[in-house]
């Protein structure tokens, strides 16, 4: 009785991850090799770390679009830093330069958003698409739409290399999603967060200023997509305007999947990487099957609506109740 | 005590200068612009071009009307460009592969669009999901499904096509008529029906809207399917106005929507707005800038910042209009 | 004339397992007005919204005219004639008066186009019959100031050919000129052969304008009898359930220096100069009429409304900047009066809303960033020992589901845990019932007691001179009057500064 109380209380997404793993180890082939396991958890990494920057705008009822777009700047910009065709040849001094600026980068934008959105109460999304079309567009400025290469070999090295079977990048994100889930549960920060996301009036009037609280939010997740350009560009070895064009779906399906409100005040970074975990096997098992890229856009599609639709009809249950 | 009127008259006429900032900076900034490109290209201000601008501009205006109805109900629809995308895919295939007459290809156009503004609308108000994810949402699902019905190829329309395109009457495009109408028969719809004053009641107030006995939902749900319906139409105008379909059609179109929308007046707080003649002076506005760009020879990705920096101010101003309001 | 209008019997309505109206029997004759009290919670909203078709009910029979009556929406019941004039304002800001009286049912041709002549004669004709033929019919609401709104409301109600009016505590936000206007148009109704049922907290009101009064308790109608042979002392008894020998607590506590000063407080358009000081373990009471500026006046020198200039001071120290953040945590507290929109985190635990405001006192050690959890609890637990909150377990209950009198008492325990020194309290015991109402009236003199200073506003002027040592009173954004508790208080006295009279 009491260990079905305790399974029962397990959220749904952690049930859906396992389900979806073993019914793909059973019938897909291919999905079952170790090489495969690793790339899917390469892959999933850059989504992890950007899902949980974005979590902490979606738990105060905003979002935060600029981070795909961040992805592809960073990742052109640090490239072009780093690398051994540029003016400092691909020294270590540039290699940490360039990991500099591409968190600074993030830093900024998390700012400017992060400004007019507390400043001028500007609607989140809008804002954030603004800044998104900019960032893209001051990306393709930059490069002049071609991508960046010749890493040093200490960064490729970062990029492929591995402790034991856990890829350096995995480690990365882990710590990125463990550093998120602390800040969430068991600090002050995170305590304001939860609260001006449930009651911006009431939380003003407590003495927790939701400017700073929403300001802070959109610096994080700001930081947060710097590192996940890193992360990228050790992945891929290259930097391009085109990364994350397409993630914002990936980015919000995990979120929603892994049962935050998008109307803000609920939600767990854990649930948040399962989220990421359960749509990048989606992605993988759909590829390996063959299915046509524009099948995984609409199904992606799907998947945000039907999850945000039982979330919210679980929650109405909950309160008729 | 003169001394302190003299101040609180000028902290008034502040005031004033700021409101007047807020209400008319933004048509000032984009006049400029406009003057700028007719020194910077003598044939920007032509009538050729102008005739240009406006034919440009009604298919876009079409589905700017669209937006105005949701945004008056304070909804947002962003899935408006991908909605134009499938329903110019639906009408275009009845034409190409099965030869209908085009009046047909435009209803089935409408029906598609109406469909995906159902949608949109029954997980507004149904589901009571936040509309931008819901729009969000179904815009990758139109988009796979056009691009799957396309088969991710070009598809070029029927000849018969041509004719609507090159149709002109008063040496003006029809495309301007047909808008012209859509304005005229929305701007009758939304001040002279209870149903368009029940649509700006909702914006303002949907709890109070429901209390009085306004079906809430229902009018919402219509905004949204007015909305996709438009789309339909401006989906199909604009696939005869290329005469071919891309697998990239209207992509990023729906923030010159959204943005043009705003700038005509109506606002992302719901509630406010004139479709005319807001409609037309925001797409009028956006598209003659958006042309003045390209004239002189601005690269795509100029036109990608201008449209984020574009949206960013209209947005702001919005919002700062509506802080200082008392609702 | 004593036909029955409407007639409900043995009506049931539960929300899950919660049981709010368990039997109503209550009848109405037509053309008379039938006041209905109770304590809040008693479930007369409940009952409104059952005979105005929000909820259907679960069992029981409804006769309106004889007729069975079972209104499944708002419309269905306006339909049926029975018409809401509500508490809160209804009115569509962005839309003109005609419009929003029109809303629902604009009289239109084949095409749907609306007929807006039409419209305004029938306007200007209701308006008139309500008095209010200031307000033209194309103004547009926004434009009108809050009494003007009220008055729009109430010719709402009378749109319709309505056979029965419920007035649902419409004088809260009225001024006494309007009041009395308003019990005129309610007079008027009932020579038009009107019914009329008047829900009020005001005993007063209902004695002099009701013709019967029910008393409705626990979702039970526990009487209903003719006015003119009611007391109020009865019928006070039967809505508490239980006798109250002393409505006000009493201490002992000592007054000290003045400890907070409020220091010429102008706000655009509304203050211009006032002034206020408090002293250690003193209550100081707010009397105002509705709009003389009383919890703007809490709200302006707490930050959340805009201060154009002026100096908040606690024991000689000047509070800035004056935002709400920075008067906390310069030991200042406000309770608002909207305790669910302002107060609360709904969905919440008791224990993350009563650590709210000390946070930062609840952090680990000396550290900056971490919470610690067991001191939450440990403070938690003695918060809601210490205020009697009614909880199966404060860390687990939400606090959306508490009753009206312990949500407010949860909102006193987050702010008597961060431990302020001058509290503003904005009509704390509203909605909330009798026995809750003297829980917190001894919380309040227990912080005095404490020496805290506390401005507290109400539009009771019976509490503020049972609690106050002092009162002020307001009037058209400015202090008109002050009385002190040795002086004897008067409530003529105060009234008559209230409306700005007296000199």
């Amino acid at each position: 009785m009491n260990t079905l109380k305790k399974l029962k209380s397990i959220d749904a997404i952690y049930w859906f991850v396992a389900v979806f793993f073993i019914a793909a180890l059973i019938f897909v082939p291919g999905f079952a090799n170790l090489a495969a396991l690793e790339r899917l958890l390469s892959q999933g990494c850059v989504l992890i770390i950007l899902a949980c920057g974005v979590h902490l705008t979606v738990l105060n009822g905003g979002v935060d679009f600029t981070s795909t777009a961040l992805l592809a700047l960073t990742t052109v910009v640090g490239g072009s830093i780093m690398s051994t065709k540029g003016p400092l040849g691909g020294s270590a001094g540039a290699l940490f330069l360039g990991l500099l600026v591409m968190v600074l980068l993030g830093l900024g934008f998390g700012i400017i958003n992060g400004f007019s959105i507390t400043t001028f109460k500007m609607p989140s999304f809008i804002v954030t698409m603004a800044t998104q079309m900019i960032v893209n567009g001051l990306a393709v400025v930059y490069t002049g739409g071609a991508s960046v290469t010749g890493m040093p070999s200490a960064f490729a090295k970062f990029g492929k290399g591995s402790i034991f079977i856990f890829p350096y990048l995995l480690i990365v994100a882990i710590g990125v999603a463990v550093v998120m889930h602390v800040i969430t549960t068991k600090t002050l920060f995170g305590r304001q967060l939860y609260a001006v996301g449930t009651n911006h009036k009431a939380a003003l009037i407590s003495g927790v200023s939701p400017r700073k609280t929403i300001f802070k939010a959109y610096v994080l997740s700001g930081i947060c997509a710097g590192i996940a350009g890193i992360v990228m560009l050790a992945y891929m070895q290259s930097g391009s305007v085109n990364y994350g064009a397409t993630m914002f779906n990936d980015i919000m399906g995990s979120i929603i999947v892994g049962g935050t409100s998008p109307a803000g005040g609920r939600g767990k970074i854990a649930n948040t990487v399962m989220g990421a975990l359960l749509i990048n096997m989606i992605d993988s098992v759909l590829n390996i099957l063959g299915i046509p890229y524009y099948f995984i856009t609409l199904i992606k599609g799907l998947i945000i609506l039907v999850a945000a639709s039982i979330d919210l009809i679980r929650m109405e249950r909950k309160a008729a109740r | 005590m003169e001394k302190v009127t003299a101040r609180a008259g000028k902290a008034a006429e502040g005031k004033r200068a700021k409101e007047l900032f807020m209400d008319y900076g933004i048509y000032v900034i984009l006049a400029a612009m406009i003057v700028f490109f007719t020194v910077q290209k003598p044939n920007f201000l032509t009538i050729s071009n102008i005739l240009l601008i406006l034919r440009t501009s009604s298919v876009l205006g079409i589905a700017c009307v669209g937006m105005f109805f949701v945004l008056i109900v304070a909804g947002i629809d962003i899935s408006v460009s991908m909605n134009m995308y499938i329903s110019a895919v639906v009408g275009g295939t009845l034409l190409n592969n099965m030869g209908m007459p085009l009046i047909v290809c435009f209803i089935a156009s409408c029906l598609c669009g109406l469909v995906i503004g159902a949608i949109n609308g029954f997980f507004v108000t149904k589901v009571k999901i936040v509309p931008f994810i819901v729009t969000l949402a179904t815009y990758s699902v139109a988009r796979g499904m056009a691009l799957f019905l396309t088969n991710q190829q070009m598809m070029f329309l029927d000849n018969k096509v041509m004719g609507l395109a090159s149709a002109k009457f008063l040496g003006i495009s029809a495309f301007v008529f047909i808008f012209l109408a859509v304005v005229i028969i929305a701007h009758i719809v939304l001040t002279c029906t209870q149903f368009g004053r029940q649509l700006y009641a909702c914006g303002n107030n949907l709890q109070g809207a429901n209390k009085m006995g306004i079906n809430g939902p229902r009018t919402v749900w219509f905004a949204y399917m007015i909305c996709g319906t438009l789309c339909g139409i401006a989906g199909m105008l604009s696939a005869c106005n290329l005469g071919v379909i891309n697998p990239n059609f209207s992509q990023g179109d729906e923030f010159v929507v959204i943005s043009s929308s705003i700038i005509g007046g109506a606002s992302l707080f719901g509630g406010k707005g004139r479709v005319f003649p807001g409609a037309i002076i925001g797409i009028v506005m956006v598209q003659a800038i958006i042309n003045g760009l390209t004239m002189i020879g601005a690269s795509a990705y100029v036109y990608t910042i201008f449209r984020g920096v574009i949206i960013f101010l209209a947005v702001m101003v919005d919002s700062i209009k509506f802080s200082g309001e008392i609702r | 004339m004593s036909e029955i209008a409407l007639e409900l019997k043995h009506i049931t309505k539960s929300f899950g397992d919660v049981q709010v109206l368990k039997d109503i029997t209550l009848t109405l004759k037509k053309g008379h007005t039938l006041g209905l009290v109770g304590e809040n919670g008693a479930g007369k909203s409940t009952m409104m919204n059952v005979l105005g078709g929000i909820y259907q009910k679960n069992s029981g029979e409804i006769f309106l005219d004889g007729k069975e009556y079972t209104p499944a929406s708002p419309k269905d019941a306006g339909a049926s004639g029975i018409a809401f004039v509500q508490q809160e304002l209804n009115l569509f800001t962005n839309l003109s008066v005609t419009e929003n009286l029109f809303i629902t049912d604009m009289p239109k041709n084949k095409l749907g186009i609306v007929n807006r002549r039409e419209m305004r004669r029938t306007v200007e004709e209701k308006l008139k019959e309500v008095g209010a033929e200031e307000i033209s019919p194309e103004t547009i609401i926004a434009s009108l100031p809050m009494g003007q709104r009220q008055l729009v409301e109430i010719t709402k109600s009378i749109m319709a050919e309505a056979k029965i009016i419920i007035f649902d505590e419409p004088t809260t936000s009225l001024s006494n000129t309007e009041k009395e206007k308003l019990f005129g148009i309610i007079n008027k109704m009932k020579e038009q052969g009107k019914s009329i049922i008047f829900i009020s907290h005001i005993l007063e009101d209902v004695f002099t304008h009701t013709d019967e009064i029910a008393v409705l308790r626990d979702g039970e109608i526990i009487s209903q009898r003719k006015t003119s042979e009611a007391d109020a002392a009865t019928i006070i008894k039967e809505m508490v359930g239980r006798e109250l020998t002393n409505i006000y607590p009493t201490c002992e506590k000592t007054i000290g220096e003045v400890v907070f000063e409020t220091k010429d407080i102008c706000q655009e358009g509304r203050f211009d100069k006032v002034s206020l000081s408090v002293r250690e373990g003193e209550i100081v009471g707010i009397f105002g009429l509705m709009g003389a500026g009383r919890t703007e006046y809490l709200r302006c020198i707490f930050g959340l409304d805009p201060m154009s200039s002026g100096e908040v001071i606690y024991r000689g120290k000047r509070i800035q900047p004056v935002e709400p953040e920075n008067c906390i945590e310069n030991g200042m507290a406000l309770i608002t009066e909207n305790r669910r929109e302002e107060g609360l985190l709904l969905p919440k635990t008791l224990r993350e809303n009563i650590v709210l405001s000390s946070l930062k006192s609840h952090r680990k050690g000396n550290g900056r960033f971490f919470m610690n959890a067991g001191k939450e609890r440990e403070s938690t637990a003695k918060m809601t020992e210490e205020l009697r909150i009614k909880t199966f377990d404060p860390n687990e209950q939400t606090a959306g589901t508490l009753s009206g009198g312990n949500q407010q008492k949860v909102v006193f325990a987050k702010w008597v845990l961060s431990d302020p020194r001058v509290f503003l309290l904005d009509e704390p015991t509203k909605g909330v019932d009798v026995g809750a109402k003297y829980e917190i009236y001894t919380i309040i003199q227990d912080l005095a007691k404490q020496k805290s200073a506390v401005i507290m506003v109400s539009s009771e002027v019976e509490e503020l001179m049972g609690v106050c040592d002092r009162i002020l009173v307001m009037n058209n954004n400015r202090f008109t009057g002050e009385l002190t508790k040795d002086e004897d208080y008067s409530a003529e006295e105060i009234m008559k500064y209230a409306v700005g009279g007296a000199v």
